[in-house]
């Protein structure tokens, strides 16, 4: 449609202070509008009212920019639809004027639209633009049955009207903006709810100023609050006293500045017990920018704390634990760069820094062991498998001394995640293992120049190692042979008569006496010849006491005991010479002392018949020793005494084979004195012979009581001479006699030292 | 035999043998002379020595295991004649030049020894 002159003629004046009203009562109306509808009646009513006209219409730019008819009055729907969407201005467009059309034949629209208006009964018509924020938004028409020329007045009336359609558009447009603002907010507070309400981890929103909104499900079973109780719940209270300070301020201080904040603190569960809650906030805005508060999310980092700490003092552990040994000790991740090394480090060469950032080891090996030790760890990074290695490594004052190296991978499912690598100092055990070995040579020919053969029992695989070849020859047993384990040696070896001997001696294996030794006889196995043989060892246990190995020595003494018997043979023989002898002796004396004094005949037999009772007694025990017992019955009984009335007490007491002889001469002649003359002479008397140990001498005494009464001899015979004489002699005893009335007393003290004990 | 010659002579007599020293010792007294001890053993050999007056010895070669050939040669220091007894024949475990007894012995063998010394 082409703007039209103006036609100005002809336009029915109302009186000026009836339009101010009439726009007055427009302006009212919509500022009471509640709808759009009521905005735009009123608006219809104006137009009318104040230009005279008999209808009009009100149209806008719907959501694709065309012209709509939005209210209408005196308009049928066959013309609103044939004119729809026609307009002079584009949406959004600025400045546009009001357009007057003072009669449409006049114009040069098309026939048709000619023919549209004027059948609807217009003739002229005004276009008038409405306008919101500068924008054109949409327009008003007013209509007129005939040509009417638009004048100026018309024109502000129009405008002015149009104008404050203008304004209550825009605030209807806020309105509905805000409407939808308000809306969308809710929604997306609703929204938010929803999705957090069972979300896993603890979310919550608070006001601007610091109180609880909202509380997701998780954080309120936390704290132990109702959804109704959240608007006056105070969770400032719950926080650990300890850490409630730098919270308070921490979240003042995001409040005040409206940022984001990340705090940890510890607050109280219910049901007790403090938790370790790691937030994050951040501010939160409404759509239209409005600060809200803040939204936040709590995670629960007790255990990921505990654990973290257990691992820190696990990793502190390890570390003092690692300085605290005497190796050095290092861990590598699983491509072998070296992380960690202990202390001791300083004891060695220094190693480098490769420009990656690795330590570089291979300045801590001795060179000539570097090419061995790469390969082992090379191979072990392969694999993932430990390795061991003994090489030198340079220590930091330029010696190499012997280590072994051992480093074990630690895996997870499979995969080697770390290596975990020990170095231990053998360089002293090293020596001292040569010095060892030496040493262990030279017993060993030592033990064979001794003739003794070396051997191990195995007891529980029954498996031996015979270590010398002295022991080959022993047995006579080729050196490539196996050696017998115990059953071949009893059945095989050893004497059929002797195999009890075996039996015995390992039965009688124990813990207090680990030793053993058997002397038995072999059969050799080259000449199947009969030979002694003397094996002494000591017996290993296990935890349990049970006997796990016999080492020892085991030497052919067949040669040693054909001495032994040989001389055996001669002792025999001697006694047998000796006890003739003295059997020769009593007879000489008896025939020699026929029709002579019998008293001293008797002297004589008596102390021949007790030298030859001891004798005999030393001749059963090899003349080694004699037990004071054993020798004080038989130098006492022979006599026929009642053994009763001489009471023997006293400790076990071993004599030499001459200590023997004279006591028994010492008490053959207290026990003749004591029938002649003392206490046993009469059947009355009684003799307690008694001997005890004191700290360093043993002391004998012979107490006589119930004989007559005692006298101290007039002189001194060769009784008293022997009993002195001989024990001071062979015992270098004092002997002290006490003739009290009631009987003899005679002590013999002997020096400790003088008998076997 | 000159009993005489052994009127008075100070005899130390070591002998383990109790009986053997109660025989010499009777002999030797019988004859005049004065017997110290006897002794039975080397250390009590020694301190006769040390403290008597001794003009002749009779010594036992062995003396309950221990050679007496410290007390001879701590008489002949002393310059005092010194005659050994033995029952094991003539061979003498240490040099010795003086007269050697050996046992059994007679009474008038011991004193002829001891008066040729």
């Amino acid at each position: 449609m082409q703007a039209a002159e103006t036609d100005r003629t002809a336009v029915s004046q109302r009186p000026a202070d009836s339009v101010t009203e009439i726009v007055f009562r427009l302006t009212d109306r919509l500022y009471r509008a509640t709808s759009k509808d009521e905005v735009f009646e009123a608006a219809l009513e104006a137009i009318c009212e104040a230009l005279g006209c008999t209808s009009a219409s009100i149209l806008q730019f719907d959501g694709e920019q065309v012209m709509r008819f939005v209210a209408w009055r005196g308009l049928s729907s066959g013309y609103r639809n044939a004119v729809d969407g026609h307009s002079p201005w584009k949406a959004g467009q600025r400045g546009a004027s009001p357009i007057y059309v003072t009669d449409i034949l006049q114009t040069e629209e098309p026939a048709w639209l000619k023919e549209v208006i004027t059948k609807e009964g217009i003739r002229s018509l005004a276009f008038v633009p409405i306008e919101a924020h500068g924008q054109i938004v949409g327009k008003f028409m007013s209509y007129f049955g005939s040509p009417h020329s638009w004048n100026e007045r018309e024109n502000e009336i129009a405008v002015t009207i149009a104008r404050q359609v203008g304004f209550a558009v825009e605030r209807w447009r806020a309105e509905e903006a805000r409407v939808v603002v308000e809306r969308e907010l809710r929604l997306s507070e609703e929204r938010f709810r929803l999705m957090s309400e069972d979300a896993p981890v603890m979310i919550w929103t608070s006001d601007a100023n610091g109180h609880c909104r909202h509380l997701n499900r998780l954080l309120r079973e936390f704290w132990g609050v109702t959804e109704s109780e959240i608007s006056t719940f105070r969770w400032d209270e719950t926080i650990l006293p300890e850490d409630a300070p730098h919270v308070a301020a921490t979240m003042a201080q995001a409040l005040e500045s409206r940022s984001p904040v990340g705090l940890k603190a510890r607050y109280r569960k219910a049901g007790g017990g403090y938790r370790i809650l790691q937030t994050e906030a951040r501010p939160n805005y409404a759509p239209d920018g409005t600060f809200m508060g803040m939204i936040g999310v709590n995670l629960d980092i007790t255990e990921k704390e505990d654990a973290e700490r257990a691992m820190r003092e696990s990793e502190a552990r390890f570390r003092a634990m690692a300085d605290a040994m005497p190796q050095l000790v290092w861990t590598a991740d699983r491509l072998g760069r070296l992380d960690y090394w202990n202390t001791r480090i300083s004891e060695y060469a220094e190693g480098s820094t490769n420009p990656q950032g690795d330590f570089d080891w291979t300045a801590l090996i001795f060179p000539d062991d570097l090419a061995a030790t790469k390969a082992v760890w090379e191979q072990a990074l392969e694999t993932g498998q430990p390795y061991q290695i003994a090489h030198r490594l340079l220590m930091r004052d330029g010696s190499a001394r012997w280590h072994l190296s051992r480093a074990t991978p630690i895996s997870d499912r499979g995969e080697v995640q770390r290596w975990f690598g020990t170095a231990t100092d053998i360089d002293d055990l090293r020596l001292a293992e040569e010095r060892l070995k030496e040493s262990l040579q030279r017993q060993l020919i030592a033990v064979e120049g001794a003739g003794l053969g070396v051997f191990e029992w195995d007891i529980r695989t029954d498996r031996t190692i015979w270590e010398n070849r002295r022991m080959y020859d022993i047995f006579g047993v080729a050196p490539d042979e196996p050696s017998p384990g115990k059953d071949e040696f009893a059945q095989f070896y050893l004497h059929p008569d002797d195999a009890p001997l075996l039996e015995e001696a390992l039965r009688k294996v124990d813990h207090q006496d680990p030793s053993y030794r058997m002397v038995a006889r072999i059969l050799r196995k080259s000449d199947r010849e009969l030979r002694w043989l003397e094996v002494s060892g000591r017996f290993e246990f296990d935890g349990s006491g049970q006997p796990v190995r016999l080492i020892g020595v085991a030497a052919d003494i067949t040669e040693r005991k054909q001495l032994e018997e040989h001389q055996q043979l001669l002792i025999n023989e001697l006694n047998h010479r000796v006890k003739n002898t003295l059997s020769v002796v009593q007879s000489l004396a008896k025939q020699t002392f026929k029709g002579g004094d019998p008293a001293a005949f008797t002297a004589l037999d008596g102390r021949l018949k007790a030298l030859g009772q001891v004798h005999n007694l030393l001749a059963e025990r090899s003349w080694e020793s004699a037990s004071l017992a054993e020798v004080a019955e038989r130098c006492i009984s022979f006599q026929g005494a009642d053994q009763l009335r001489v009471h023997m007490e006293g400790p076990e007491v071993q004599l030499t084979a001459r200590q023997a002889l004279t006591m028994a001469m010492v008490l053959h002649e207290l026990n003749t004195n004591a029938c002649k003359y003392g206490a046993l002479s009469q059947m009355t008397g009684a003799v307690n012979l008694s001997w005890q140990s004191s700290s360093d001498q043993l002391i004998v005494t012979w107490a006589e009581e119930g004989g007559p009464p005692c006298l101290a001899p007039t002189k001194r015979g060769f009784g008293s001479v022997l009993i002195e004489q001989a024990a001071r002699a062979d015992l270098q005893a004092k002997v002290e006699r006490d003739f009290r009335p009631e009987g003899l007393v005679c002590r013999i003290s002997i020096p400790e030292q003088r008998v076997i004990s | 035999m000159n009993a005489t010659s052994l009127q008075d002579r100070a005899i130390l007599i070591v002998e383990d043998e109790f009986l053997i020293a109660l025989e010499a010792s009777e002999i030797l007294e019988a004859s005049g002379a004065t017997v110290i001890g006897p002794a039975y053993r080397l250390d009590e050999a020694m301190t006769l020595v040390e403290s008597n007056r001794v003009d002749l010895a009779l010594l036992d070669v062995n003396l309950n295991g221990e050679l007496s050939d410290p007390v001879v040669a701590a008489l002949q220091l002393k310059g005092v004649p010194v005659a050994l007894t033995t029952g094991y024949g003539n061979k003498l475990p240490f040099t010795f030049l003086g007269p050697v007894l050996t046992k059994p012995y007679t009474p008038d063998e011991l004193v002829a020894v001891m008066g040729a010394l």
